[in-house]
Formats: structure tokens, sequence, C-alpha cells
């Protein structure tokens, strides 16, 4: 203890403080284990927690109803950068406001008898004129097409409902060339400029699950996989693709191929780099084919800045970072459950920045959080909002 | 101690403000015990020490006071109930949801919360209260025949949000069916809700109102009879009386065109009378419906036409008749044999299949008894089946059932409502070994309006049809474990296990057909079961492998897909893959047909069933002395029969198979009997018997045992419908005309809700009797009398019979109002502080704040109160202990950093050299510690204090402030003597640096101390 006399700072903050006594060492000493405690409580959140919890909640939108602004098990949602998109099983394609939760322009879909669409992408797509312009592409997913609508504008102070114009449909019934089953999510990739669109992905299930690959007028380029439980892990197959993701950097093709509870990682050409993941406790059988993580039903996949990957399991009921790589688990957010931060069949999540918005489906509530180590691949890019 | 009510102080509420007193009372007593104590302090360190002392007392006792931080909300929301019933015309109801959509868009703050409940025969939510709620969105509103207006406010005020203020809005008529509006109204009131009212006023001028169709009860066959029809207008009217018999119109102008005939009605009451010659035995339903003409000008001079209907029903009594009801699809004829012995025997039979026959307890009524020949469940809806147990039960009808293949357990009889009307049990015998069934449950989405409802339904149907000793399991995809037995694969049992299951059920949304069908596949290898048989219900969309297939395939199990609105025909596909790969069957079911999907799953379910079949040659056993086997010495052996248990009881077995089995058995089951024979009638189990000489007999002396006694035409029947209640008066006469004396009648009436109830007659004159009976329901009320009277000539015979008779409520008394009841709202508004709102009312008044009690959540914060004053006192102490010298803190700081920051760089040869000097100080300043001596350091506190020297610690004695005027002194110490003055002296001439810190300080006084003491 005598070691402590070496500061003559010290000796002034004594000077001060007047007489020193042992208890106040001790609380001194006391102290300094809380500050210690601090920094590596706070250190320690920089960590992805090793067990599960809910989400910590910044603020949660929407609610259950079939009004403008509430949600009837909502399944598709992307960020524009500056409204959330979001499509529910009343068909109603919604523009929420990411802070009040209010719903801005919102339409239905022309058909819904059928079905409801599962997909929604905010990407360029070609106008009128040819030029490119702000567009959300929606998996129609029974009436097996993708149609493509023009961003809307301003965000209403009401919410109020719109004819939407619609760029292009394209996609019929059927499983030849051009054709889909259930499609299920839409990526775009832009060309090199930004100044055109090279490709469009559009993934597909319901026996038929395969990546059809068309150009930027929507003619048909080529599609890759068939539908097979993966139990050979060179096979290029898929059960349910659900959800996409480019890494144009990397030009990579991520996807979410749920019913076999795995990653693929594809050239843009469609040619298999490789698998992570395995079925997890609850999602019983599969062969998963992929090494490392274990994923329930992973329903949508969204790129981080760092190449990582946020994957929402629908059947874990939770979100989880993944290096597409390696299959590493880099942090898991959320449990099962209808409180704060619980989530219920969350179907997708969406990443802008450090901001994550989980949908949390089976709750009808949009969830936004920020999550350790999820940062988005950041705004104002060509591609803003793809997930 | 709350001594006095609650105390608010701005945001803060004390509940037990008595406790506030202290602070004037204590606070008082140390300002002025402060005066001496405190005297020794710096003016403004006294300033300091004194505020804070009076604090901490304020904050206990505040503390103490239980004091609550309050939070009163700002927001208003308003739940709107709307009267949906179909009293309220379409028009107004329209008015009803553009005034809420514009309420909502006018005069509604941000976080205001509009939320709808629709009100008819149920109250049900539209909405929950949000501020996202813009309108009326009415889903599904329940029937619409009644208004049960008070279930509307109770629901509304349980929906009501804590967070604000409350205010329900009424749009109704005012016309309630059941409930009671105004003890709603006097619950809002104790809840503090004011409802505000609008009155959907209306008056209809021009109406015609069927009031009741009157026909005798009973009638002989071949009479005509007077059908009178009484209708009510409120204005003279014109048009056309049709009368259907049996759905069938009657000709009542045969010289006119069309239908019925034309009929003027004055203003008031009109009768109207036909004559009807009835033809043919059994129930005979008369509907009256009036066809108003249109005026001049081409208005309906009837506006409401759910009123203009009446029905009323005529029993023509006759010979005996027996329905038989047979399976019609099966090229044999199973009941020839039987039908043909009841010919011979006499008894009049009508032979049809169930889905032809009018299975009400209305149109069962006609008959004496129902002959079931190898009928299965499924071929019954619910409502036939309870339909044919009251018919047993409530009416006195009688039922035989005949075995078959498909009869009894293997029909999937098991649980039904009818089963209770048997004579046996038709599980097996709790102990029997034979062979078990095992079904499992994939329970996909259910895609239809109730899917829940119709989900549930659909597995109780399946688990229902099961026996006791079969295997059942239930796996769904749930959202929070994933794949997984709702319902682990077990022995059914009393079934209650299954029944919780069912409850739980959740309908997931299920991704993959194939972890579910694995599971249910290794559930059901798991059992020792005979037959094992999975349903699976989906709408097709989850994937579906190959190789799972395979292995039910190798297993010999079975699946059956129930495909309920499938997306495509893909989806349709996949089920038909799953269903054909394992030799099960396809189903697809479409929105219109959802009543049949329970029929389904108990025909599927009973696949599994079949174990319960027993065949092979045996001899029947016979119980003596039963009626129905009376003359009949031995029967001939039979080759087959389902198996069943005896029930305990008045129930008989009359004939016993393999085991004690029973293959017959009888009892009375109400005011009916019912008969069960477990064989079946044909040659393929009872080929011996076809062929024998008492066949006839036997079946003859089984279903005359059954019937009802027939019914006298000397007994008569007339119902008179008195508002709720329907007056029933009977008219008996004996064979000869006179009115019989005595008689004793014994009644049940079967209701529209499929209850029974007893109809007491009471006899209010000779050979007539009177009950008033119950009819608040529209429906059939279906009564049947059996009765019996003591001769009325000695020697004569006993007369004995039975009588059916039936009154129809055909509309609701919804229909019967021809205005609102406004007075009723604003009876409703006075009660609860509403308002009365009128149809042009400004919309913005339904945000009003006005009247309305804004909630208030509190928090108590007695914990961070009392905290607050121990964290004082604590600083009370520091107040007068310790000197902080602000400036020197500020400057100690700043070169404290900068000294870190200049060392920044210094790492391990910094700390070394820092270590190396530190170790040569403290050599130093071991040398120097004999005359060591810091001022500041309170001498006293390691002093033994002198006797009356200081009352307390850190009070100053007057010696010691008299010896302060002159030199310093340490409080709560000794004046200095002369020698440590010195001493001091000699320390403060001292350089700074050679100032000792720390703890080496520490144990330096503490030494210095010792040799004090010593000293002394």
């Amino acid at each position: 203890m005598g070691d402590r006399r070496t500061s003559p700072a010290r000796e002034d903050f004594a000077r001060v403080l007047g007489p020193v006594t042992r208890a106040g060492l001790v609380r001194a000493l006391a102290g300094a284990a809380a500050v210690a405690g601090g920094v590596a409580w706070l250190a320690g959140c920089e960590e992805a927690p090793k067990e599960a919890a809910p989400l910590p909640v910044e603020r949660v939108l929407g609610e259950r109803g079939t009004f403008p602004g509430q949600f009837a098990y909502p399944r598709a949602i992307d960020f524009d950068g500056r409204d959330l998109w979001v499509i529910d099983k009343e068909a109603r394609v919604q523009q929420i406001d990411p802070e009040t939760g209010f719903a801005g322009v919102w339409w239905r879909m022309p058909e819904q008898e059928l079905g409801k669409p599962t997909g929604v992408t905010v990407a360029p797509a070609a106008g009128p004129d040819g030029s490119l312009v702000p567009a959300l592409y929606v998996a129609d997913t029974h009436y097996h097409r993708v149609l493509v609508y023009a961003l809307p504008g301003e965000r209403p102070e009401k919410p109020r409902e719109i004819e939407p114009v619609l760029l292009a449909s394209f996609g019929s019934a059927g499983t030849e060339p051009g054709q889909f089953v259930y499609p299920t999510d839409v990526e775009v990739l832009l060309d090199a400029g930004g100044d055109g669109v090279e490709r469009i992905y559009v993934s597909e299930y319901g026996g038929n699950d395969r990546v059809s690959v068309f150009d930027g007028g929507y003619r048909f380029l080529f599609s890759f996989g068939v539908l097979g439980e993966g139990l050979d892990p060179g096979a290029l197959e898929f059960s349910r693709p659900q959800a996409m993701a480019i890494d144009r950097e990397r030009g990579e093709l991520i996807i979410a191929d749920a019913c076999n509870h795995r990653l693929g990682r594809f050239s843009l050409d469609g040619a298999l780099l490789g698998w992570v993941g395995m079925p997890g406790a609850g999602s019983g059988g599969g062969a998963g084919g992929g090494a490392g993580v274990r994923l329930d039903f992973p329903y949508s996949v969204a790129l981080l800045g760092d190449s990582t990957v946020l994957v929402t399991e629908f059947g874990g009921a939770r979100l989880r970072r993944v290096d597409p790589r390696t299959g590493v688990s880099l942090g898991v957010f959320g449990i099962a459950g209808r409180g704060e931060g619980e989530l219920a069949t969350p179907w997708a999540a969406v990443v802008d920045g450090r901001v994550t918005y989980v949908l949390d489906s089976g709750n009808n509530r949009v969830v936004v959080t920020e999550l350790a180590g999820v940062v988005g691949a950041g705004r104002g890019d060509a591609e803003r909002g793809q997930h | 101690m709350p001594t006095l009510a609650s105390l608010n102080l701005g945001p803060i509420e004390f509940l037990s403000p008595v406790w506030l007193l202290l602070i004037p009372l204590l606070g008082g007593l140390s300002v002025w015990m402060a005066r001496r104590s405190l005297s020794g302090l710096a003016s403004a360190t006294k300033v300091v020490a004194l505020v804070i002392r009076v604090v901490v007392i304020a904050a206990l006792a505040g503390a103490m006071a239980e004091p609550q931080f309050r939070k009163v909300s700002e927001d208003v929301a308003v739940n709107a109930v709307i009267d949906a019933s179909r009293s309220v015309p379409a028009d107004l109801q329209q008015q009803v949801e553009v005034f809420i959509a514009d309420a909502a868009a006018e005069g509604k703050e941000n976080n205001d919360r509009l939320g709808t409940i629709t009100v008819a025969k149920d109250a049900i939510v539209q909405s929950l209260p949000s501020r996202a709620v813009t309108g009326v969105d009415r889903r599904f509103v329940g029937g619409t025949d009644g208004t049960d207006l008070a279930s509307g406010i109770q629901l509304a005020l349980a929906t009501n949000p804590r967070d604000a203020a409350a205010r329900v809005l009424l749009f109704s008529d005012g016309l309630e069916t059941s409930g009671s509006l105004l003890q709603a109204a006097e619950a809002a009131k104790a809840a503090g809700v004011p409802i505000d009212v609008m009155p959907l006023r209306y008056r209809y001028d021009n109406e015609v109102i069927v009031d009741r169709v009157v026909t005798a009860g009973t009638a002989r066959e071949g009479e005509t009879i007077n059908i009178r029809v009484v209708a009510t207008a409120t204005k003279p009217a014109t048009g056309r009386l049709v009368i259907l018999e049996n759905g069938v119109p009657l000709d009542l102008d045969p010289s006119g065109e069309g239908q019925g005939v034309a009929v003027s009605l004055n203003a008031g009451t009109n009768v109207l009378q036909v004559p009807a010659p009835v033809y043919g035995r059994g129930a005979h339903e008369y509907k009256a419906v009036f066809e108003a003409d249109r005026s001049a000008g081409g208005l309906l001079i009837d506006q409401i036409v759910e009123n203009n209907t009446g029905t009323s029903v005529t029993f023509v009594s006759g010979e005996g008749r027996v329905l038989v009801l047979r399976n019609m699809a099966t090229e044999i004829d199973q009941s020839a044999d039987l039908v043909a012995a009841l010919q011979e025997a006499g008894i009049r039979s009508e032979v049809t299949s169930p889905d032809r026959a009018d299975l009400t307890v209305k149109g069962l009524a006609g008959f004496d008894a129902v002959l079931m020949v190898n009928q299965d469940a499924y071929s019954y809806s619910y409502e036939a089946q309870e339909a044919l147990r009251q018919y047993v039960h409530d009416t006195g009808g009688g039922l035989v059932m005949v075995g078959g293949d498909t009869s009894f357990g293997a029909g999937g009889w098991i649980g039904s409502p009818l089963e209770d009307a048997l004579p046996i049990r038709l599980d097996p015998p709790q102990k029997r070994q034979m062979p078990r069934g095992a079904l499992a449950l994939v329970i996909h989405s259910v895609e239809v309006p109730q899917g829940t409802y119709w989900g549930k339904k659909i597995c109780e149907a399946a688990v229902g049809a099961l026996s006791r000793l079969d295997y059942v399991g239930i796996v769904e995809y749930g959202w929070q474990a994933g794949v997984d037995w709702t319902l682990p694969m077990q022995l059914k049992g009393d079934g209650t296990a299954a029944q919780a299951a069912i409850s739980k059920l959740v309908f997931g949304d299920m991704p993959d057909f194939d972890p579910s069908l694995e599971l249910a596949l290794k559930g059901l290898l798991a059992t020792d079961a005979g037959q094992r048989h999975v349903i699976v219900i989906s709408d097709g969309d989850p994937n579906l492998g190959t190789a799972v297939l395979k292995k039910y395939q190798d297993n010999n199990v079975t699946i059956s897909a129930v495909g309920v609105n499938p997306h495509s025909a893909g989806d349709v596909r996949t089920l038909q893959r799953m269903a054909t790969y394992t030799k099960g069957e396809y189903y697809e079911v479409k929105n219109s047909e959802l009543a049949t999907l329970p029929e389904i799953f108990m025909k599927e379910a009973v696949t599994v069933r079949r174990s319960l079949i027993q065949e092979g040659e045996f001899q029947p056993v016979m119980v003596a002395g039963v009626e129905t086997l009376r003359g009949i010495a031995a029967v001939p052996p039979l080759m087959g029969y389902v198996v069943a248990a005896e029930r305990e009881g008045l129930a008989q077995v009359t004939l016993r198979g393999k085991e004690n089995d029973p293959v017959g058995a009888q009892w009375q089951y109400g005011l009916g009997r019912s008969v069960t024979f477990t064989s079946d009638a044909t040659t393929r189990w009872a080929r011996a018997w076809v062929g024998w000489g008492q066949y006839g007999q036997f079946w003859e002396q089984t279903v005359r045992w059954a019937m009802r006694p027939s019914g006298s035409p000397n007994v008569r029947v007339t119902t008179e419908a008195r508002d709720e209640k329907t007056l029933v008066v009977v008219e008996a006469v004996d064979e000869q005309g006179r009115r019989l004396p005595t008689a004793v009648f014994q009644g049940r009436m079967a209701t529209p809700d499929g209850e029974g109830a007893a109809v007491d007659l009471r006899q209010v004159g000779p050979g007539r009797f009177e009950a008033l009976i119950d009819t608040p329901d529209s429906g059939t009320y279906v009564m049947s009398m059996r009765y019996s009277a003591p001769p009325t000539v000695e020697g004569g015979p006993v007369t004995e019979g039975s009588v059916q008779a039936a009154v129809v409520k055909p509309f609701a008394d919804e229909f019967r109002a021809l205005e609102d009841n406004a007075s009723l709202l604003t009876q409703v508004a006075e009660i609860t502080g509403g308002r009365v709102l009128e149809a042009d009312a400004r919309t913005a008044e339904l945000w009003s704040r006005e009247g309305l009690e804004m909630p208030v959540a509190t928090r108590a914060i007695w914990l961070p109160v009392a905290l607050a004053g121990i964290g004082l006192f604590l600083t009370d102490v520091a107040v007068r202990r310790v000197r902080l010298d602000v400036v020197r803190a500020y400057y100690a700081m700043r070169r404290g950093l900068r000294q870190s920051k200049e060392k920044a760089g210094m790492q391990l040869e910094g700390l070394q050299a820092a270590r190396a000097q530190a170790r040569e100080r403290m050599a130093g300043a071991a040398s120097a510690q004999s005359q060591d001596r810091d001022v500041s350091r309170p001498t006293g506190t390691v002093q033994p204090r002198p006797e009356g020297v200081a009352k307390r610690k850190f009070e100053a004695t007057e010696e010691q402030l008299r010896v302060a005027k002159g030199g310093k002194v340490a409080l709560g110490g000794e004046a200095e003597t002369e020698e440590q003055a010195k001493r001091r002296q000699a320390e403060q001439a001292r350089p700074a640096g050679e100032e000792e810190q720390g703890m080496s300080r520490l144990l330096k006084a503490k030494q210095r101390a010792r040799e004090e003491m010593k000293d002394e």
C-alpha cells in the first residue's frame, strides 16, 4: 500500500479531501472496482451476448389491425432510406414513417384472393423514359409474378390510399424459363456505372425451387437450382429459397435456403461457392448441408457493412449475425415471445446504418432496434435499402 | 397511518400526509438546537448544515407520507358501439359509418384513440381503441336477428384503455332483444365512463307484420283444417297471401293466376282464414307469406320483409310409421330383408338415405320410430345427430340401430351426441385385449374465416371418433418451439388430455411438411397399434420432400390430406402426392363446404377403428325374460359384429356375443326407447338369420317395442302464442267422445337450442289440460305428450297414447318494432352523464375533454425520497467533518490531468522510475516519522475523551470556543496544549514537499496517538 504515494496529483487530491481514513480508502477501492467493472461491461457490450435475450427495443411501429399504420400478419419489409415499406396479409403495401409508425400512402395489391405477396425490395428500375427511377419490386407470390411499382414521392401527413404507378410486371404461372411457381424475393444488380439495371434475381419455391435471372428489360437470362433436400453439399439444391442479398463488393449472391436451414453463397452467375448452416433445434429434419451455425428456417438475409449478414430465423424467432464464408455465428438477438423485444415468427429484417427494423410478423409489429455489431452496408449507394 | 385524506402537491400526491406534520415540528426543533450545537462552525457552513438537516427531516417525513408521482393523461379514447342488428335500416347504418370516419378526421388530437364495436346478437370488437383507427372496418358481426346492447357496452368498458380518458358512444335504435342496457349503463356510471348516445331514429309508416299463423296442433288424416293468419298493418294494404305446406305452395285460388290468393288488409289487426285438407301422416308445416303490392308510385307498402312470414305445424295422426335410413350408394340394399319383414308385420315404413331425410326434430316427429341400418356417423351432421337424440329423449320416438361394417364404433359414432341415446357404450370394454389404432393429426393452417374455430372443431371430431383404447397425437408448427407434439402420441383414454391440447392449438405457419411428417411417423411407429394413420390439414404450400413419403410407404402408414382453400394447382398436387404415395385419401374443401370438414376428419379417423369389427361365427346367448324376444326360444348363429361395451344403469342386454359383448341391447331413454343390434341384418353376418323362420317376428317385436305408442285421434292439441310464452291446450275424449275426467300426462319439449324441457300439463276442466311454456327464441319447439287415463266405464280399456304438437316462432322480435326507442338511449345518457348527439352533431364534440375524468398514472416514490434523505444525512455529516476547497480541487485535478498526459508515453521505464522514487520517499518518510504531524487530522478521534468535555463528537465545548479565539482548535478534541502548538508551528514551517500522504501518514498518526496516550 505504500506504493500509493507516487503522484503529486494524488497528493493534491488528498489535501483537498482532507483527512484520509481507512474507510475512505476502502470506499476508494470499491469505487475503482466499480469503475473497472463498468468499463469491462461497456467493453463487453461490443461483443455479442452469449445467451439469447429480448431485443433492446428503441421503439415499436404498428399494431394488429386493418387500418393504415396497423398490420395483419406483415410478411415483407424494405427500407428506401426514408420510409419503410411493409406488405401484410391484407395485401396492403404501406409506406411507414420509421420514427412515428404512421402510415403515409398505401394501396392494395391488384389481386389477392389466392394469396398475398411475401417479398418486397426497394431498388432502381427503368422508368417510362428509360432512365432509372426508384422502384418497389413486389414478389407477388401467389400470382406467380413480380410487379414493379414506381416508388411514390413524399409521405403525406395523413394516410392516403393511392393508385400506384406500375412500371412493369413480369413472370407467369409455370415452371418454364421466365415463369414462376411462388416467387419469394427479388434482388437487383446495377451495372458498373450505376446507371442501368444489369440483372434482376428472383427466387421461388413451390416445387420449382430455384433462382431465375433477368436482365434490366425483364428478359429471362438463366436460372439455377432445383428442389432438393441438400443432402449433397455439392449439389445446387434449394428448398424454399426465401430471400437473397447481393454483396456487390465481393461479387456474391447470398441466398437463405429456408427449409434446408442454410445460407448459400453464389457467384453472380449462379456458381455455388459454398453453404453454411444446419438445422436448428426446433426445425426438425432437413439436411442443412452447411457447416457451422444452426439456423432454424432462415427467412431473410440482410447484408451488413463488413460483408457479414443478418439472418432472420422464422423458426428460431431470432436474428443472427453470420459470416457467410465461415458459418461462424457472430451474435444472436431476440427470443420467442409476445412481450417487449420478443419475436413471433419474424419474416424479415432490414438494416439502415446502426438501426435494424425487425418485421415481427406474429406480433404484427416492426421492432426498431440497435444490435451490437450490426451495421448496414450504408445508405446512399445505388442499391440503398437492399436486404 | 392514513388518518387524513391524500394530499396533492403539484405532480406529487401524499397518501398519508399526516406524517408531513413532522417537518415543521422536527425542523423547528433542529433550528432551535442548532443555535447551540452548530455555533462552532463558520456561518456559511452553519447555514448549509442547518438547511441540509432540515431537508433530511423533510425527506424522511415525506417518505413516510407515502409520496406518489402522478402523471395525468391528456388523451381521449372513444369506443363507438354500433348497433348492427337488422332492425336498424341500412341507410342509417351507412350514416353511422360516415359520421365515425368524419369524427376520426376532425377534432381528434394525434394521440386520441378510436375503437369500434358492433353489436347485434353478440358484441364483437372490430377495432381496439387505437390512434390508427380512422373509421369502421366491419368484419364478422355475427347473427343480426337480435340485439344485445348491454354486452356491447360491457365490451366497450372492458376494452377502454387505462391510460386515456374513456368515452363510449352508442349508435342504436334503442331496441334490445336481450340483456339490459340500463344495467350496463349503471356499470358504466360506476366505472366513471360517460355514454354518449346517438339515437338512430326511424318509423315505419307502411308495414305489414304477419303476427302468427294458427292451425290445430293435431288433426286426422283427410280432415280439412283451418289455417288462420293473423296480420297487422299500419295502413290499409293489398297483396297476396301464399301458404306453403311442407315447402310446397297450396293452390288457394284455382281460378286465379299463380300461387296464393289476393287479399286486402285494413289498418290494424286482420285475421285471414284459409281452409286446407290434410293428407299424409306426420308433421305438416304451414308457412304463410304475405307479399305486399307496390303502391301507385311504385313504392313498396311494406318495408321489412323479414316479418312477413309465419309458420305453424299440425301433426296428422294415423297408423304407425317407421323411417328406415340406409346407405343408398351401396349396390346391395342392406335394409331389404328388414323392410320386407316389417311390411309383413303391417308396419308402414319409409326408406330413404340420411342426405334426403328431414333430420330435424320436427321432421322426425312424424315417425314413431327410426331404423338405422349400418349407418356411419359422418353421413350425419352434428345437428342431425343431435336431432335424433332429441327425437328419442324429448319427443318419445323410437330408435333401432342395426349394425354392419360401418356402424357403431367402426362407423365413427363414438363421442357423438347420439351415443348418449344408445343402450350400449361404443368404446370397447376397458380390459378387452384387441388391436389398437393410432392416429396422428398434422395441423397446418386452416385458411378460412374463423379458421381457428374450424380447426379445433375438426380435431375434436377426429379425436372424438376414436375409442379410448386408440392412440392419438397432434403435431403442429408452433411459433415458439417449431415442429412439436401439441399432444404427444398417447392412449386417448377419456379424451381430456386431447381436449386440452386441442384448445391450445395455434395453427402455425408451417414452412415445411417434412419435419412434421417425420415426427408423426416416429410417434406412430413407437406405438403397438395395428393400424396407423395420419391426417394432414393444410393449404398445401409448405415444402414436401419424397424421402419422408418413402418412409411412410415402407412402414405401411397411410396419410390422408385435407386441403382447405389450396392457393394453386401446385398446392393441390403436393397434397395429392402425399395421399396417393401413402395410399391415403385427398379431400379438397372450399369455403362453402366448411361444414363437411368435421365429417371428413371423423371418417378418416375411423380408418384406424376397423379393429372394432369381430368376424367369425358365434352363437349369441339369449337373455331370458326379455319382451323383444318373447316367443323366441333360440336364435341362429351370427358371423360378425361390432365390439361395444355394456352400459351400466337401466340398459338391458338381450343378446350376448363373444366375451359377453352386448350384441342386442335396449333401454328407455327419456320419453323414448332405443334398441341396438351390433351385428347386421344381411347375409354377410346374419346369413342364418335371413332364412330363419322367426326373423320377421324378431324384428317386428324389436321395432314395435321401440315405437312410440300411436297417437289417439281423440286427443287434440292447440297452441296459442302469448308474447314470449305459448299456451298449450290439450282436449282429450275417449272412444265414445266423452271428455276424459282424469288423465296423467308426461310431456317433454325439444327446444331450438337443442335442450329439452319438461311440459307440465295442468287439468283445468273435464278433458281439458293446459300448460304455459317458455318459447323465447325463434325456431321450432316440438312437444310430445304421453298420456294414460283410467277407463271411463268400469271394465273398459285404459286409454293410452301419445300426442305431438309444435310451436314455431318464425322471426325474432327484432323485426316486430315499427319505430325506434330513443327514450331508452336518452335515459342511458342521463344515467352516465353522457350527451345525446343528433345525426347532425359536430363530429369534433366526440373528442371534447369536457366532463371527462382524465386518468392518472401514479408511481410510488417513497424509496427514492427516503434514499435521498439518507444520502443528505451523510452529506450533513460530511459538511461538518470535511472541508472542501473547491478551488484547490480544481487545480489539483488540472495538474493531475496534465501529469497523466505527460506520463502517457513513459510506459514501463516511467513506472519503474516512479516506483524507485516512491521507495526513496518512503525511506525518507520513515526517518522523519517521529516529528510528523498533520494539522487537519482530528487528534481527538484517537484520544480518550475526558468525561463532560464534549457531548458529541462534532460539537465544541464552551472552553474550546473560548480558546478558539486565540488559537486553532481541533474539533471534538481537547484544547491544544502548548507543546502541541509548538509542534504544529514547526510542521507549518516545513516545506510542503515533505508533507506525507496516504497510509504512511495514517500509520504515523496512529503511532503518535499511542505516544500521547502513554504520556498521559
